[in-house]
């Protein structure tokens, strides 16, 4: 739980990744979708 | 973000390299290329008016002054705290990124709850953190 407590005045957002364990290189695991997400 | 009773403070988490700094410029230069009559790279924007676009983005350490990255830091977020109205906008990247990642974190967190226990007078804040599962859940 973090520290900052959720409220009306306070939004939480992310920038998507997709995480791929498949793949046998490091470079591969991770593509950057540089895509705006509502929510922690 | 609005003040009539919407989010005011948006705290952004994501991987680095994500894009969350590319993200809050471009939140600060829309809001300037609004205010200068431009148009912006949007199908539609309501920008308030803005009085101040204050930022905490690039630490600019400098071998000829005696302060540290973290002093610089904590110099640009004191100024942007005092100066900030319920009209400007606040950009945060990585606020705290300088120190041990505990006190970094309670940092940043002890500078969002200020500026969201302003109530009325708070300003638009847009936050990058790392800390993410530290601040936000």
């Amino acid at each position: 739980m973090g520290l900052l407590k959720s409220r009306p005045t306070l939004a939480f957002g992310n920038l998507e990744v997709k995480v791929d364990t498949e793949k046998s290189q490091v470079d591969d695991q991770i593509t950057y979708l540089y895509k705006y997400r509502i929510g922690c | 973000m609005s003040n009539d009773g919407g989010p005011s403070m948006l705290v952004l988490t994501g991987p680095n390299y994500s894009g969350k700094s590319v993200y809050l410029k471009q939140v600060a230069l829309i809001v300037f290329m609004a205010h200068v009559g431009s148009f912006v790279p949007a199908e539609s924007a309501k920008i308030g008016l803005t009085d101040k676009i204050l930022s905490r983005v690039t630490t600019r350490e400098t071998a000829s002054r005696a302060q540290s990255g973290f002093m610089i830091d904590l110099q640009q977020i004191s100024l942007a705290l005092r100066l900030a109205t319920r009209r400007s906008l606040l950009i945060i990247d990585e606020f705290g990124k300088g120190t041990d990642a505990s006190d970094g974190a309670g940092l940043a967190c002890a500078v969002m709850e200020h500026l969201l226990s302003l109530g009325s007078e708070r300003p638009k804040v847009i936050g990058a953190t790392h800390f993410h599962g530290k601040i936000s859940c």
